[in-house]
C-alpha cells in the first residue's frame, strides 16, 4: 500500500482540483483496522517533504483520494495524519458523465425561473408612463335634443 | 410590409395577394374579433368565414349561416371556445361531445390526443371532402402569425392541361412577409366531379375557383388543377415561386412521416396531389395567439400531434373548410394532460425567426372581467346570456376590432350639436320664449325634449347648423354631429420589464394603469408584460358615460367604465347648485366655455419614458374606481399613465441600474436551473436536485456521501 502526498490548492468542493505532488509515492504499512472512508495513519514523511506543504493525499490500494484533516507529530517524530475520502475528485469522471436535474448552476441557469433566495429590499420603486390624457382647460358643451336632422346641409 | 403587385383574377390565371390585415369585406379575408368569457378572460375565439364562388356574378360570395358537418372526431377537453362570425357569438365555450360534433372542429391543442398541429391533406377521397371542396376557402389570419414548420414543405404541384406536365411550384416568403396572407387561386382543368348542389347553373365545364390562403407555408393543389402563373419573388425570400417542368410531384405519404417526390403518371386512383399543412407551436409557452384555417377531410387522418419525437396520426372527421379558429391555450388547467407543453398538448414546432412574435404569457390566465361583460352563450342555447348585450347581431357600425365609429346619436330621432358658449348662451336665452312653448311635447314638460346637456374635455368637428328641438329651430347655431359615441385613440406603449428576470412579474412586479374619468386599475402583469399597450376611449356624448378599453397587442383586453361628462343643468334652480361644482371643476362657467382640446390623439405627455414618481412609497397602493360624476372625474387627474411598482434589489435601487443579483450570486449561490443535464456539459458552480448515480463502484456510504456532496452545491 502506498501513499502519495500532495497539496491541494483548489476549494474541497471543485470537482477538478488542482494538485501538486509533494515527493514520492511511499508504502505505508497498516498496524489495525483502517477506516477506508477516514483512515488513520502513522507515517514518516519522505525526505524533502514539509508536513505543513502537504493537506491532500492518494491511498493506491483503495484508489481514494483524501483531504488531510489533521496532522499530529508524535514524540517519536512520526506523522499521524487523519484522512477523509474527497468523492468529488475521486470519481471525477464518473461524476462528469452522469446526467443529473440541476437546480442551480453559474453556467446554465433561466433568470425567468422565480428565485426566492435573491435579496430584494422592503421597499419598491414607483414610476409611471405618461400616455396622453385630457385637458380639462378646454372643453366643448354638447347638447342632445330630441328631434331628426331634416336640415338639407 | 410590401404588396406584391399581380394581375386580376381570371380565367386561367393564378393571383397571389399580400396584405398587412384583412379588411372588412375584402374577399377572401378572416374577420377577427376577440370576446370575453363569462370570467372576462380574453378568449380567442373561432374566426371563420367562407365563402362560395358564384358563377353568375363571378365573384366570391359570403355564405351565410354555419355550415355543420358530422364529425367523428372530439377533444377530451374544449379550450377556449368556438366562435360563430357570422353570429357574432360564442357558441360554446367548452362544448360537449354532442356539440362539439355539431360544431366545427378546430385540430390544434384539441383532440382526444390535446393535437396542436394541424395537417391539411387534399388526398381525401371525396370532392365534398376536400378542401375547397365546396369551392370555399381556408382562410388564414394574418393577424396571428402562422408558422410553418421547415420540415414541411412548400411545393404544390399542378398540372399543365395543354402540356399534361406537372409544374412544381415554391413558394417563397421571406421573413418579411411573415404576417402576410397569400392566396393563390388555382383554376382546375379538365372535368371535374363536384357537389351539383353547388354549381349555380347546370352548363359545364366551368373552371372553379380554388383558393388557398397560407402564411408562406404549403399550398395544396390537386392533378386537375393547372397553375398557369406564377409570381416572381424577390431572389433573396426564403421560398420562391418556381416552375418547373421536370413532371415532379410529391405525395404525403400516409403515415405522415415523410413527403415522397415522385415522377410520372400523377394520378392515382383516389389519391390527390398537392397537400397543404400548418405546424404551430407556442415552443412550450402557455399562450399563443393564432388562427388556422380548419382542415377538412372526411374519415381521413389528417390531425397530426407531436408526442416527441415524431408525429402521431389522428383520426377526424368531416370538417368545413374556411374556417379560422383563433385558440387561446391556458396553462392553468387543473390536468397537466390539457396544458399547453404537456406531451400530449403542447404545440412544438415553430420557427424561430417567428418565435418573439408569439405572444407569451407566463404564469395565471389572464384576469377576469365583471360579470356584466359577459357576451357568450353560457348555457348553450345559442342565445346571448346578456339580456344588454346586442350581440345577436353585428353592429353596423362597430368595427371589427371592436371601437365603434359613426352610429347616429340615439337612433336617429335626436341630434347631437356642439354648441359654442355663446349659442348656448342664446339658446338658453330661448328656452324661455314663447316660440319654445309651441315645442311638441314628447313628455310632459317641454324642457325635457332636451335630453342632455354635458361637456366634455374635447373638441368633435360637425356641421354648423340652427339648433333645432323638435319642431322648434332657435336663433342658435351648433355644429351637428354624426356620432354619439366619440372614440378617442391614445398612443402605443410598450409595457416593459426592467430587470428582464422573474422580477419584472407577478408578484414582485406589479403594473396599473391611471385611467382618467374611469379610475385606477391593477393590469395583470404576466398578462401584459412585454405587450403593446393601447388605450381607446369611447365617450357617449349623451349620457355623459365613458369606456376605457385597454388594447394588447392589438386585442381589446381590459375594459373600464367611468364618466366624462359634466352635467350641465338647464334650470335655473339646478343652476344655482351647480354652477359653483362646475366652475370649480372645469374652471368655467355653465355657458361658457375654455377654447376646445383636439381631439383624436394625445394631450399630454407622451411616450414610453418611465419616471419614478415618489422613492418614498414603501408599498404598492390599492386600485380605485372613479367617481360616478363626471364632475369630479373631472376634477381627478387628467393624465393616462401606467404606474409600476417594481421591486428594489439590494443591487439595483433605481431604474437605471436595475440588476436582479447580487454580484458573484452566480458563483456561490447558483442561478435557477431546473433542467436535466450531463454534469460534464456544465461550468463554474452547480446544485444537484438529484441524480441516479450511475458507474460508480463503491459502498453505499460513500455514494450517499458523494451524492449529498453534490447536492451541498460544487464547482466544476
Amino acid at each position: 500500500m502506498k501513499l502519495q502526498l500532495y497539496s491541494n490548492n483548489s476549494d474541497n468542493k471543485k470537482i477538478n482540483k488542482s494538485l501538486v505532488t509533494k515527493g514520492g509515492a511511499f508504502g505505508i504499512t497498516l498496524k489495525k483496522d483502517t477506516d477506508v472512508i477516514s483512515p488513520d495513519l502513522l507515517i514518516t514523511l519522505p525526505t524533502g517533504v514539509n508536513i505543513q506543504d502537504v493537506n491532500y493525499a492518494y491511498i493506491d490500494s483503495f484508489g481514494y483520494y483524501y483531504f488531510i484533516t489533521k496532522k499530529v507529530k508524535t514524540l517519536g517524530g512520526l506523522y499521524h495524519i487523519t484522512l477523509d475520502l474527497d468523492e468529488l475528485y475521486t470519481f471525477k469522471s464518473e461524476i462528469l458523465s452522469n446526467y443529473a436535474y440541476i437546480t442551480r448552476s453559474e453556467s446554465n441557469f433561466n433568470n425567468y425561473i422565480i428565485d426566492s433566495n435573491v435579496p430584494l429590499l422592503s421597499n419598491v420603486i414607483v414610476s409611471d408612463v405618461n400616455i396622453g390624457g385630457f385637458d380639462k382647460t378646454k372643453t366643448r358643451t354638447y347638447l342632445t335634443v330630441v328631434g331628426a336632422d331634416t336640415d338639407a346641409s | 410590409m410590401a404588396v406584391v403587385n399581380i394581375p386580376d383574377l381570371s380565367l386561367g390565371s393564378c393571383k397571389v395577394t399580400v396584405n398587412d390585415t384583412p379588411k372588412e369585406g375584402e374577399s377572401g379575408r378572416p374577420l377577427t374579433k376577440t370576446i370575453f368569457d363569462s370570467q372576462n378572460c380574453v378568449k380567442a375565439i373561432a374566426i371563420f368565414r367562407m365563402e362560395q364562388f358564384n358563377y353568375n356574378t363571378n365573384k366570391w360570395e359570403y355564405i351565410d349561416g354555419v355550415q355543420i358537418t358530422t364529425l367523428t372526431d372530439y377533444p377530451n377537453r374544449g379550450r377556449g371556445g368556438i366562435y360563430d362570425y357570422n353570429k357574432d357569438k360564442l357558441l360554446a365555450e367548452h362544448p360537449t361531445e354532442t356539440e362539439f360534433k355539431s360544431m366545427f372542429y378546430k385540430a390544434g391543442a384539441q383532440g382526444s390526443s390535446n393535437t396542436s398541429s394541424t395537417y391539411f391533406r387534399d388526398d381525401a377521397r371525396g370532392v365534398g371532402d376536400r378542401v375547397g371542396g365546396y369551392d370555399s376557402e381556408i382562410v388564414i389570419d394574418t393577424n396571428v402569425p402562422i408558422f410553418i414548420s421547415r420540415d414541411v414543405p412548400t411545393e404544390m404541384t399542378g398540372l399543365d392541361a395543354a402540356t399534361n406536365k406537372m409544374y412544381t411550384i415554391k413558394i417563397n416568403v421571406s421573413a418579411d412577409y411573415t404576417f402576410d396572407q397569400w392566396s393563390v387561386r388555382a383554376y382546375p382543368t379538365g372535368n371535374r366531379d363536384f357537389n351539383a348542389n353547388m354549381l349555380p347553373s347546370a352548363e359545364k365545364p366551368t373552371p372553379i375557383l380554388h383558393t388557398f390562403y397560407i402564411n408562406g407555408g404549403t399550398l395544396g393543389g390537386n392533378d386537375d388543377y393547372s397553375i398557369t402563373e406564377v409570381i416572381s419573388e424577390p431572389d433573396d425570400s426564403p421560398i420562391k415561386w418556381l416552375t418547373s417542368e421536370d413532371s415532379k410531384y410529391q405525395v404525403y405519404n400516409g403515415n405522415a412521416t415523410h413527403w415522397e417526390t415522385k415522377q410520372g403518371a400523377k394520378t392515382v386512383s383516389g389519391t390527390r396531389l398537392g397537400i397543404r399543412s400548418l405546424v404551430l407551436s407556442a415552443n412550450g409557452k402557455s399562450e399563443l395567439d393564432w388562427a388556422i384555417a380548419n382542415p377538412l377531410s372526411i374519415n381521413h387522418k389528417n390531425c397530426y400531434v407531436e408526442h416527441a419525437p415524431k408525429y402521431l396520426e389522428k383520426d377526424s372527421g368531416s370538417i368545413f373548410t374556411g374556417n379560422v379558429y383563433r385558440i387561446w391555450f391556458r396553462d392553468d388547467l387543473p390536468d397537466t394532460a390539457d396544458e399547453v407543453n404537456n406531451e400530449w398538448a403542447h404545440v412544438t414546432k415553430i420557427s424561430g425567426d417567428f418565435e418573439n412574435e408569439v405572444r407569451v404569457v407566463y404564469g395565471e390566465a389572464p384576469t377576469r372581467p365583471t360579470p356584466d361583460e359577459q357576451q357568450y352563450d353560457d348555457n348553450h342555447d345559442n342565445q346571448n346570456d346578456n339580456p344588454d348585450s346586442d350581440d345577436d347581431k353585428p353592429d353596423s357600425t362597430q368595427n371589427k376590432d371592436g371601437s365603434l365609429d359613426g352610429i347616429l346619436g340615439i337612433g336617429g330621432l335626436t341630434k347631437i350639436y356642439k354648441v359654442a358658449a355663446d349659442q348656448m348662451k342664446l339658446f338658453g336665452q330661448a328656452l324661455w320664449s314663447q316660440s319654445y312653448e309651441n315645442v311638441l311635447k314628447i313628455q310632459d314638460n317641454p324642457i325635457e325634449n332636451i335630453i342632455s346637456v354635458k361637456k366634455f374635455p374635447f373638441d368633435i368637428a360637425g356641421t354648423t347648423k340652427t339648433i333645432s328641438v323638435g319642431n322648434v329651430t332657435f336663433n342658435a347655431n351648433g355644429d351637428l354631429l354624426d356620432l354619439g359615441i366619440h372614440k378617442i385613440a391614445f398612443p402605443e406603449v410598450i409595457i416593459g420589464g426592467r430587470y428582464k428576470s422573474f422580477l419584472d412579474y407577478d408578484p414582485y412586479t406589479k403594473i396599473q394603469i391611471v385611467l382618467p374619468y374611469c379610475g385606477t386599475y391593477d393590469l395583470p402583469v404576466n398578462i401584459v408584460m412585454g405587450k403593446k399597450l393601447i388605450v381607446e376611449y369611447f365617450v357617449d356624448l349623451c349620457q355623459g358615460d365613458c369606456m376605457a378599453v385597454i388594447k394588447l397587442d392589438g386585442v381589446p383586453t381590459f375594459k373600464y367604465s367611468g364618466t366624462m361628462g359634466v352635467n350641465v343643468p338647464l334650470t335655473q334652480t339646478d343652476r344655482v347648485n351647480a354652477e359653483s361644482k362646475a366652475a370649480m371643476q372645469i374652471g368655467s362657467s355653465i355657458v361658457g366655455g375654455a377654447t376646445a382640446l383636439a381631439t383624436g390623439n394625445v394631450a399630454g405627455v407622451v411616450g414610453s419614458v418611465e419616471t419614478a414618481i415618489n422613492t418614498g412609497l414603501s408599498t404598492y397602493t390599492s386600485q380605485h374606481t372613479a367617481s360616478g360624476t363626471g364632475g369630479l372625474n373631472a376634477a381627478d387627474y387628467q393624465n393616462i399613465k401606467i404606474r409600476y411598482y417594481r421591486p428594489v434589489t439590494s443591487e439595483g435601487s433605481n431604474l437605471t441600474n436595475a440588476t436582479t443579483f447580487p454580484n458573484k450570486y452566480g458563483h456561490y449561490i447558483g442561478k435557477m436551473c431546473m433542467k436535466y443535464l450531463k454534469i460534464g456539459d456544465l461550468s463554474g458552480f452547480n446544485v444537484v436536485g438529484n441524480i441516479e448515480l450511475n458507474g460508480i463502484t463503491a459502498s453505499n456510504d460513500i455514494k450517499d456521501r458523494l451524492i449529498n456532496k453534490l447536492k451541498e452545491g460544487f464547482f466544476i
